[in-house]
C-alpha cells in the first residue's frame, strides 16, 4: 500500500483519523515509557521502586495530556462541522434554499454535508413542484367555477329552446296529420332560429313535394298500366304463336345436331386410326435413329482404330530406317576392318619378307648364323599364319558383308512394303472419315424424321381432340336444341298464364286509379311525372 | 548525576532548548514566507517557542536560580512563561479583537499562575507555602473560568473559524497548564510521586507540546488573520451562504 493513498484513507474515514491519533498517541506514550524503563533499571537498586513510581505517574500526566491534545484537535473540528452544518440545515429549513452545503473536509462529516446539499435539493425541488401544483389546483378551481356558470347559462338557453321546440313540434304534428290523412298540400313553417328544426321543416315540406309528385305519378302510372296491360294480353296471344314456331325450328336444328354429331364420332376415329398410325411411323423413325447412331459410333471406332495403325505404322517405318541404317553402318565398319586387314596382311608379308633376308644372313653366316636361322624359320611361320588368319578373316568379312548387304536389301524391302501399307491405312481412314461423316448425316436426317413424325402424331392427337370436342359440342347442341324446343313449348304455356295474368293487371291498375283519386294535389300529375322523371 | 538520571539535568535543558530553538526558527521561516498580518501572527506564534528555549538555554547554565526543598528551581523558567503567556494573550487578542482592557485583565490574570506557582517554592514549608499553593491553582481555575467565561462570550461575536480557533488555543491553554500544575503537585518538592528525571522530561515535554502547539494552531488558522484587524466579523451567529475557505475546518 502506497503512503499517499493510506493518507488519503486516513482523511477520508473520520474512524481512521481518531485511531491514527490514538495510535500516534500510543507510541510516543510507548516512547515515553521506554526511556523512564531506561531510568528505572539505571541506579541503585534500592531507590528502583521509587523510580518506576515517578515513571508510572510521570507518564500517566503525560498519557492524559496526549489524549488531550487528540480532543483538542479533532473535537474541536467535528463540534465546528456539525455546528456550521446545523445552523446551515436551519437556514435551509427557512427556506432560504440557495444556501451553500459544501465543506473541506473529506471524511464522514463531508458525506453528511453532502446529504444535507441531496437533501436541500430534494426539497427545494419538492417545494417547487408543490408550489405549482397548489396553481395548477388554483387554475383547475376557477376554470371549474366557470365551467359551472357556463352550464347554467346552457342549462337556461336549453330549458327556453325546449320551450320553443314543443310548440313547433305541436305545428309540425297538426301539418302531419293533414298529410297522413291524403292533404298533401300541407306546409310547415320554416321560420325559426333553430337550425335543426329549420332543416326537419324543409325536410317534411321537400318529402311532400316529393310525396305529391309521386303520387301524381302514381295516378299516370295506374292509368298507363291499366292500358299497357289490355295490349300485354294481346301481345301475349302473338308471342304464344310465335312460340310454337320457335319449338318447331328448334326441333330440326336438333335433328341436324343429331346427324352432325354422328358423322363427327365417325370422323374422329378415323383420326386416331391416322394418329396411332403416325406415332407407330415415328416409333420406327426412332429405331432407325438408334441404330443410325450404333453405326456411326461404329464407324467412329474403326476410324479411331485406323489411326491408331497408322500411327503405329509410323513408328514401324521410323524403326526399319533405322535398322537399315544401323546395317549401313555394320557395312562401313566392315570396309574398315578390311582396310586394317589389307595393312595387316602388308605387314605380315614385310615380316616374311624380314624372315627370307634373316635367313640369308644366317646363310651367310654359316655356323654362326643356325640360331638366327631357326628364329628367322619361325618369324616366317608365325607370318604365314598370320597371313593365313587374315585370308580367313578376309573371308569371314566379305560373307558378313555380303549378309548385311541382303539384310539391307530385305529391310528396306519391307520398309518400302510398311510405307504402302501405312498409305493404305491412311486411305481406310479418310474412307471411315466419310463413311462416319455421311452416317450422322443420315442420323441427323433420321432425327428430323422422326421429330417430324412426332409432330404429326401430335398433330394427328390434337385434331383427334379436337373432333371429340366439336362432336361433343354438336352433341350439345343438339341437346341444348332439345332443351330449348321444351322451353319453347313451355314459353308458349306461360305465354297464357302472361295473358291470364294481364287480364288480373287490367282490373287492378283500374282499382289503383280509383285509389290514387282520393289524394289531394294541387298541380297536374302528368306535369309532376315529368318533373320528376 | 541525580539518581537514576539517565541523562543530565543540563543536557536536557540544551537539549529541550535545542528542540524548541529549531521549532521557532522552522516557524519564523514560515512568517518570513507571509506578509502582513499574517506574517506578524505567525512571527508571533513563535515566539512562546523562542522564549522558552532561550529560558531552557538560561536553565541550563543555572541562571537565576533559587533553591527550594534543597534543590534549585530556575526563576528563568518563569520568565519564559510570562513571555509565553503574554505573547499568547496578544495572538488571542489578534484573534478576537479584544480590546486593551480586556487584553490587560487577561494577561494579568494568566500571569498569576506561573508567579504564584514560583512563590510557593520559596517558603520553606509552613502555611505561607499553602496559601500560595492555593493561589497557584485558584489562580489556575480563575485563569481557566476568565477564558471559558467572558473570553468564550466574546468569541460567540466573530466568526466560526476565529471562535474555534480560540477554543483550541483556551484548551491547550488549560491543558498544559493543568499538566503542568499537576507535575508540580505531584514533584518530589511536593507529593513526592515523581523525581527530578520524570518531573524534567514531563515539564520539558509539556513545554514543547505547548510553544509547538501555539505555534501550529496560528500557522493552521493563517488565513483567517488579513481581515482580523481590518473587518472584524461581529457576527452574532454564522450563517454563511458562501462555502468556507479550503482546509479551513480540518
Amino acid at each position: 500500500m502506497q503512503f499517499p493513498s493510506v493518507i488519503d484513507r486516513v482523511r477520508t474515514q473520520y474512524s481512521l483519523k481518531i485511531a491514527t491519533a490514538l495510535a500516534g498517541i500510543f507510541l510516543l506514550t510507548l516512547v515515553i515509557a521506554a526511556i523512564f524503563g531506561v531510568h528505572v533499571t539505571t541506579g541503585p537498586t534500592e531507590t528502583a521502586p521509587q523510580r518506576g513510581i515517578a515513571a508510572i505517574s510521570g507518564l500517566m500526566v503525560l498519557l492524559l495530556l496526549n489524549l488531550g491534545l487528540v480532543g483538542i484537535v479533532l473535537g474541536g473540528n467535528v463540534a465546528l462541522s456539525l455546528r456550521r452544518l446545523s445552523e446551515r440545515a436551519e437556514t435551509i429549513g427557512a427556506g432560504e434554499f440557495d444556501t451553500e452545503v459544501e465543506t473541506s473536509r473529506s471524511d464522514e462529516i463531508a458525506d453528511l454535508y453532502d446529504s444535507i446539499g441531496t437533501m436541500r435539493d430534494s426539497l427545494e425541488t419538492m417545494v417547487t413542484d408543490l408550489e405549482e401544483t397548489r396553481t395548477e389546483i388554483e387554475d383547475e378551481r376557477e376554470r371549474a367555477q366557470q365551467a359551472k356558470q357556463e352550464a347554467e347559462r346552457l342549462q337556461q338557453e336549453a330549458q327556453n329552446q325546449n320551450e320553443q321546440l314543443l310548440a313547433i313540434a305541436e305545428r309540425f304534428s297538426e301539418a302531419m296529420e293533414a298529410a297522413a290523412a291524403g292533404d298533401l298540400n300541407q306546409r310547415l313553417d320554416v321560420e325559426t332560429d333553430d337550425d335543426a328544426i329549420r332543416a326537419i321543416a324543409e325536410s317534411f315540406n321537400e318529402m311532400l313535394v316529393e310525396l305529391s309528385a309521386a303520387v301524381a305519378r302514381a295516378q299516370h302510372v295506374a292509368s298507363t298500366v291499366d292500358e299497357q296491360s289490355s295490349d300485354l294480353g294481346n301481345s301475349s296471344q302473338e308471342i304464344k304463336r310465335g312460340s310454337n314456331d320457335v319449338a318447331d325450328s328448334i326441333q330440326q336444328i336438333a335433328d341436324g345436331a343429331e346427324t352432325q354429331t354422328a358423322e363427327l364420332k365417325n370422323a374422329a376415329d378415323q383420326v386416331t386410326q391416322l394418329s396411332a398410325t403416325t406415332e407407330e411411323v415415328a416409333s420406327t423413325t426412332s429405331e432407325i435413329a438408334s441404330q443410325s447412331d450404333a453405326v456411326a459410333s461404329l464407324a467412329n471406332e474403326g476410324r479411331n482404330a485406323a489411326n491408331e495403325t497408322a500411327t503405329r505404322m509410323d513408328e514401324t517405318v521410323e524403326q526399319t530406317e533405322s535398322v537399315v541404317q544401323t546395317v549401313e553402318e555394320l557395312v562401313e565398319q566392315a570396309d574398315q576392318i578390311e582396310e586394317v586387314i589389307a595393312t595387316i596382311d602388308d605387314i605380315a608379308d614385310q615380316i616374311n619378307m624380314l624372315a627370307l633376308n634373316a635367313n640369308i644372313e644366317a646363310a651367310r653366316a654359316n655356323a654362326d648364323g643356325d640360331g638366327f636361322a631357326v628364329v628367322a624359320d619361325q618369324v616366317k611361320t608365325l607370318a604365314g599364319e598370320a597371313m593365313e588368319a587374315v585370308e580367313d578373316i578376309e573371308g569371314t568379312l566379305q560373307t558378313v558383308r555380303a549378309r548385311a548387304e541382303e539384310t539391307a536389301d530385305g529391310i528396306e524391302a519391307v520398309d518400302e512394303s510398311v510405307r504402302v501399307t501405312a498409305t493404305d491405312i491412311k486411305e481406310v481412314e479418310g474412307k471411315l472419315d466419310s463413311i462416319a461423316s455421311d452416317i450422322n448425316d443420315v442420323d441427323t436426317s433420321i432425327q428430323q424424321i422422326t421429330q417430324t413424325s412426332d409432330e404429326q402424331a401430335n398433330s394427328a392427337q390434337q385434331l383427334s381432340q379436337i373432333v371429340d370436342s366439336v362432336a361433343e359440342i354438336s352433341e350439345q347442341t343438339n341437346e341444348e336444341a332439345t332443351k330449348v324446343s321444351a322451353t319453347a313449348q313451355e314459353v308458349t304455356a306461360s305465354t297464357e298464364t302472361v295473358s291470364q295474368t294481364a287480364q288480373g293487371l287490367d282490373e287492378e291498375a283500374r282499382e289503383l286509379r280509383s285509389i290514387m283519386a282520393s289524394f289531394d294535389v294541387e298541380s297536374d300529375p302528368v306535369e309532376h311525372a315529368e318533373v320528376s322523371d | 548525576m541525580a539518581d537514576g538520571m539517565v541523562v543530565s539535568a543540563t543536557v536536557m535543558y540544551f537539549g529541550t532548548a535545542a528542540l524548541l530553538a529549531g521549532g521557532a526558527a522552522i516557524f519564523a521561516v514560515l512568517a518570513l514566507r507571509e506578509s502582513g498580518t499574517t506574517r506578524r501572527m505567525v512571527a508571533l506564534g513563535a515566539v512562546p517557542a523562542a522564549a522558552m528555549a532561550v529560558a531552557y538555554v538560561c536553565m541550563g547554565m543555572e541562571w537565576l536560580t533559587v533553591t527550594t526543598g534543597g534543590r534549585e528551581q530556575s526563576v528563568v523558567r518563569h520568565i519564559g512563561y510570562s513571555v509565553v503567556l503574554v505573547a499568547s494573550s496578544l495572538i488571542v487578542r489578534e484573534i478576537l479583537s479584544l480590546s486593551r482592557r480586556r487584553f490587560l485583565v487577561m494577561t494579568g490574570i494568566l500571569l498569576l499562575t506561573p508567579w504564584f506557582a514560583l512563590a510557593s517554592w520559596l517558603p520553606d514549608g509552613g502555611a505561607l507555602e499553602s496559601v500560595l499553593t492555593l493561589a497557584t491553582i485558584v489562580a489556575y481555575l480563575g485563569g481557566t473560568y476568565f477564558l471559558i467565561g467572558p473570553i468564550t462570550r466574546e468569541a460567540k461575536t466573530v466568526g466560526g473559524k476565529r471562535r474555534l480557533l480560540y477554543v483550541k488555543l483556551r484548551n491547550l491553554f488549560v491543558l498544559c497548564w493543568g499538566a503542568l500544575i499537576l507535575q508540580s503537585a505531584i514533584s518530589e518538592q511536593s507529593l513526592g510521586l515523581t523525581n527530578l528525571f520524570v518531573g524534567q522530561l514531563g515539564a520539558s515535554y509539556t513545554d514543547l507540546v505547548f510553544t509547538f502547539g501555539i505555534a501550529g494552531l496560528v500557522v493552521s488558522g493563517k488565513q483567517i488573520y488579513e481581515v482580523t484587524t481590518a473587518s472584524v466579523e461581529r457576527e452574532t451567529t454564522s450563517a454563511p451562504t458562501t462555502a468556507p475557505p479550503a482546509g479551513g475546518d480540518e
